[in-house]
């Protein structure tokens, strides 16, 4: 039964990928939307079915010669990852109204490239084995590249779709770089069993694996200094591109984090290297925080905000402590609910004004009252204000540093949160508060079909927020069966 | 299902069902969230025969993590009470003072969330979720300051209230988070904190970390100085909302949190001294800009904070007896002024400034003007009248802490609170004025009355309060109003208060208004105070210098170093060596045939030798 999962999940993207070609322009949308939605109902099926048991595995003779398996897992961690990574490319799916971007998003392709998108996002979450990790990895580079090289929002897409594969490249090197050391000496690319071989391996070699892989997924997280490419990418990526990278697949990076990192290596090692893991963090937050605070183009504001939210989450992660790292992979998903709302908000204000600057827009409350609210609890969640989502996640990263011992850190990070609000709530004042903008009176409410998918992601942020027990206990229950030693 | 739990979870359900009553139209909102609100209060005041000593249980938020329990003493519950039952009367209030406005639904969803928000912070021994009430609060406070949204002035109020509350809560999280690292096994509540402080378990670097970083919280909540630049900006709220949330209930949070924690950080060295220095430079540092302030509303906001001064001050000399009293007759005093106030500016369409008012309201509003007069006068501590007698106590306990420079600054301030609140009644309500004005309807004038016939006998609780406090395990001395009559009289402090009191009457005869005696006497003084002593503009200054000092740096970083420096930089070192390399394949085959014949000679030359 799960394994016939697995391969749908895989396939019916892909298969529908193909399809799409096929159908008109006008009922694109929904197809492709149906088939995504699909995929989410396979993904919670495959969470049904691995609820409370062992892993799932499966896997096929794939590179004999080398003893390498095509193999999947699936645990309480895979199952998230791909709920939500469904979920998300779904409603940016769905979302998008099709009059925004005219024909050109309308393109059967360019949705063929989302599912491909999505197929490989889930084939990330499942795979087993590092070889085949790395070929889906690198699989998630080439729909979004397509993406942002044909249909981005800029002239100068192509640069900027060269900057952005060559800079998630290097980082998948790094990976590939470690990956293979373990292969040449261990002759192990089972990612699960890599902990027992790695048990007598010299601790600086595994300092320098260890680094190989923080910094190998720290590109596709836009840790400083190899965020470069993001705020570009954000500026120029198709909207439903831009709302899938920003949910999914910033989550991917740290997914790699907790598999590669935290599952095999001996905490002791990773400890020993938390403080420059958390220094980057906090540059990272910092950094990411200021330009946001400063960036009047409201993609780019939203990329350095992304940058600097990644920023929790590597602190989070820095901490090596059960609670942070829990805390870092809850915010993964509540700020993937906040930071895709507060696109949806971005393309709706884009879409009804024209404008996409924020000093040029002022006071759309009065005529956007739905999308004002969806956007203060975004930006509120952001923040991390009780009760919405992104408190219960940010105080469990703080405290997850905090019991490891170091507080000064702590205090630093919590103190970003101010920062935070500056950025979030300065953009919810110009943007929906004063006196309403020229031309404002031609401004509508979006219609209920594109209020919807922001409507319930809103409702998201509170409901976790408000009761978050149950969705804690998914993620803190799906990491501790990792059994990680923290 | 106990009544605790019935008091916190009412005002949230009733927000969560607030969107419904769109369909019943503004009188069905309006009706819902009075019965909700009207009910709160009814069960809060059926905490009030239950107050013991410990803790109830009401739910587990966070399984393993944090588990929601409430105190049932008399801090919390008397706290809860003040909230309920103010919150009752404003909501009676506002039915007709908000009736013309077009969006009743938000109003009404924010005020019975921050109902519910406020009694969850007085009630909870959970510090974990002390923080999530603590943040309701501010987040509803930060949403209904800018209720006229379009008003850019409070769109930018709102923000700014919210950024310097959460400047604040950086110290009060750190300050919940040292002590919950510190526990073994780790705990928010309180009274295992507190057992284990009274142990010696947590070190004493920890506990200093969390008596400063709460003292932070409580300063940000409370606007005290240096961070009291918020409330009087806060008054862009409706009227209703500025005498609910930033005079009687929100501001108490940090004045409450101070009382609760004073048993645990009292030995904190220097802790105490500086909640008492805090309050009463505020005390005195508001109290003065409050002589030359215009705006009627931003008059009484600055009296909050001094009066907030006073019970932070009364916690740092030692007694909370006193500063939970005077919390209590000041939350009915103040509140009775702004309704009062609201009641004038609601009939003056809009006008705040004292000034372009042109006096003679007393006149024709005579309900409102001699409820005004009232809350006038507990305000300034004229004898008999509720603030005086807490005032008094609040002098007394600073007194005898021995804190000279406390004592000098608060009855400095109890001499200036005199001037400037007579100067705000002269200016409103003495003299004539040709204006039709009426007085307003019942549903305003039943809480207006209940709130000066409360200012007036409040303090007559005095037994009552002090006895179900010390029975619940405070460290208050149980005293009859007789004994605060003896208390009072036998006092040195009787005659600091009364001698402030006496003086202020003294220069609110002789100037009348203060503000324009003081422009001519000294305008360059007058100016300075206008000007709030600058420290608005430093944090200003700071704050936007931070973020364009910040951006150029980080943009130059950008641009420069990554983009141009390593981007491109990488692209033309592997462009120009490809032009290096270049030259080595000029396409010439005589070239390419010297060059096969080289490499199979070298490979040979290797093989040779490693054979």
């Amino acid at each position: 039964m799960a394994d016939t999962i697995m391969g749908l999940i895989l396939l019916v993207p892909i298969i529908g990928a193909l399809a799409v070609l096929f159908v008109k322009p006008p009922r694109v949308r929904a197809f492709s939307g149906g088939v995504a939605a699909v995929v989410t109902v396979l993904a919670l099926w495959l969470t049904f079915l691995q609820w409370g048991n062992a892993p799932i595995d499966v896997s096929w003779p794939w590179i004999e010669g080398l003893g390498i398996e095509f193999s999947f897992r699936i645990d309480g961690l895979a199952t998230i990852a791909m709920v939500v990574a469904s979920a998300l490319t779904a409603l940016a799916i769905a979302f998008m109204p099709h009059e925004y971007k005219g024909k050109e998003v309308e393109q059967s392709s360019f949705y063929g490239w989302m599912l491909v998108f999505l197929a490989a996002m889930n084939g990330v979450a499942m795979a087993a084995n590092a070889i085949q990790f790395y070929l889906f990895w690198e699989a998630l580079l080439i729909p979004s590249t397509a993406m942002l090289a044909f249909w981005g929002d800029r002239e100068d897409r192509g640069r900027i779709a060269l900057k952005y594969f060559v800079y998630t490249h290097v980082g998948a090197v790094l990976i590939l770089l470690a990956i293979l050391w373990i292969f040449s000496v261990k002759g192990v690319t089972d990612i699960y069993a890599y902990r027992e071989v790695l048990a007598d391996v010299d601790p600086s070699i595994l300092k320098v694996l260890i680094w190989l892989f923080v910094l190998g997924f720290g590109f596709k997280l836009a840790m400083f200094p190899f965020h470069s490419w993001l705020p570009d990418t954000y500026e120029a990526a198709p909207l439903p591109a831009a709302i899938t990278m920003s949910g999914g697949m910033m989550g991917a990076g740290i997914y790699g984090i907790i598999r590669f990192v935290f599952t095999p290596f001996p905490t002791e090692i990773i400890s020993q290297l938390s403080i420059p893991i958390m220094t980057l963090a906090l540059i990272t937050l910092y950094y990411g925080g200021i330009m946001a605070f400063a960036q009047k183009n409201l993609r780019r504001f939203l990329a350095y905000s992304s940058m600097s939210q990644m920023g929790y989450v590597l602190f989070g992660i820095g901490s090596a402590h059960g609670l942070g790292i829990g805390g870092a992979a809850f915010h993964i998903i509540n700020h993937g609910v906040a930071k895709v709302l507060l696109f949806m908000v971005v393309a709706v204000i884009i879409y009804t004004t024209g404008k996409n600057r924020i000093d040029e827009i002022s006071g759309l409350c009065t005529r956007m009252p739905v999308t004002a609210f969806c956007a203060s609890v975004a930006a509120l969640s952001l923040c991390g204000c009780p009760p919405l989502s992104g408190f219960q996640s940010e105080w469990m990263i703080f405290a997850g540093v905090a019991s490891s011992g170091n507080t000064f850190f702590a205090v630093v990070a919590i103190a970003g949160a101010v920062l935070t609000s500056a950025y979030a709530l300065s953009f919810v004042r110009y943007a929906f508060f004063g006196r309403p903008m020229q031309g404002a009176e031609n401004i509508k409410e979006v219609p209920l079909n594109i209020l919807a998918p922001m409507l319930v992601l809103a409702l998201a942020a509170i409901i976790v927020g408000v009761w978050p027990a149950p969705f804690f206990e998914w993620v803190s229950g799906a990491l501790g069966s990792l059994q990680l030693g923290i | 299902m106990n009544s605790y739990a019935i008091v916190v979870a009412l005002p949230f359900i009733g927000a969560a069902l607030m969107p419904l009553m769109k369909l019943g139209g503004k009188r069905a909102e309006s009706f819902f969230a009075n019965v909700i609100v009207f009910a709160t209060a009814f069960f809060a005041l059926s905490l009030v025969p239950t107050i013991k000593e410990g803790e109830v249980a009401i739910v587990e938020w966070i399984p393993g993590l944090v588990k929601f329990t409430a105190f049932s003493d008399g801090l919390s519950v008397f706290l809860t009470v003040v909230a309920a039952c103010i919150g009752a009367l404003i909501a009676l209030y506002s039915t007709e003072y908000m009736n013309d406005e077009k969006d009743l639904l938000r109003y009404w969803a924010m005020f019975t969330l921050f109902i519910g928000g406020m009694i969850g912070l007085a009630l909870t021994a959970n510090l974990l979720m002390l923080y999530v009430f603590w943040e309701v609060v501010g987040l509803t406070s930060y949403a209904l300051i800018g209720y006229y949204y379009s008003d850019p002035k409070a769109a930018r109020a709102g923000m700014k209230a919210f950024l310097t509350t959460r400047l604040g809560d950086v110290g009060l999280l750190v300050g919940i988070l040292a002590l919950y690292f510190s526990m073994e096994p780790h705990t928010f509540n309180f009274l295992e904190i507190a057992d284990a402080i009274a142990a010696g378990e947590i070190p004493g670097t920890v506990l200093a970390i969390a008596a400063f970083g709460m003292l932070l919280g409580a300063m940000g909540k409370s606007a005290q100085a240096p961070l009291h630049v918020w409330l009087a900006d806060a008054m862009e709220a409706p009227t209703t909302i500025s005498a609910l949330i930033h005079a009687a209930t929100m501001v108490n949070a940090g004045v409450y949190l101070m009382a609760r924690t004073y048993p645990i950080f009292h030995t904190v060295p220097g802790w105490a001294e500086a909640v008492l220095l805090v309050g009463a430079i505020t005390a005195f540092l508001t109290a003065t800009l409050a002589l030359v302030e215009p705006d009627f509303k931003r008059v009484l906001a600055y009296s909050t904070v001094s009066q907030l001064g006073y019970m932070f001050a009364a916690v740092g000399a030692g007694s909370i007896f006193a500063a939970k009293f005077h919390l209590i007759n000041h939350a009915i005093f103040k509140a009775l002024l702004f309704l009062c106030a609201g009641a004038v500016i609601h009939h003056l369409g809009g006008i705040r400034n004292m000034y372009e008012m042109g006096g003679g309201v007393g006149r024709q509003m005579k309900f409102t003007g001699t409820c005004y007069l009232i809350g006038t006068l507990c305000l300034a501590g004229i004898p008999i009248f509720n603030g005086f007698w807490s005032k008094d106590m609040v002098i007394g306990a600073a007194l005898e802490s021995g804190n000279i420079l406390g004592t000098v600054l608060l009855v400095l301030a109890a001499v200036l609170t005199v001037v400037y609140s007579f100067r705000a009644y002269y200016l409103v309500f003495c003299g004539t004025s040709d204006k039709h004005l009426h007085d307003p309807g019942l549903a305003m004038k039943i809480p207006l009355g209940l709130l000066a016939i409360g200012a007036v006998t409040s303090w007559l609780g005095v037994g009552f309060y002090s006895t179900k406090m010390q029975e619940s395990g405070l460290a208050v001395h149980a005293m009859s109003v007789g004994e605060l009559l003896h208390h009072t009289v036998t006092s040195v402090a009787l005659l600091l208060s009364l001698g402030a009191v006496a003086l202020g009457l003294l220069i609110y005869w002789s100037v009348k208004d203060s503000g324009k005696a003081l422009e001519k006497a000294s305008p360059s003084l007058a100016n300075i105070l206008k000007a709030g002593y600058g420290i608005e503009s430093i944090y200003l200054t700071v704050f936007y210098g931070t973020r364009e000092i910040g951006k150029s740096i980080l943009s130059a970083i950008d641009e420069y170093v990554l983009e141009r420096g390593i981007n491109r930089g990488l692209a033309s070192l592997s462009l120009s060596a490809g032009k290096a390399g270049k030259v080595m394949h000029p396409g010439d085959v005589s070239y390419n045939v010297v060059g096969i014949i080289t490499g199979m000679l070298l490979v040979l030359i290797v093989m040779f030798l490693a054979v």
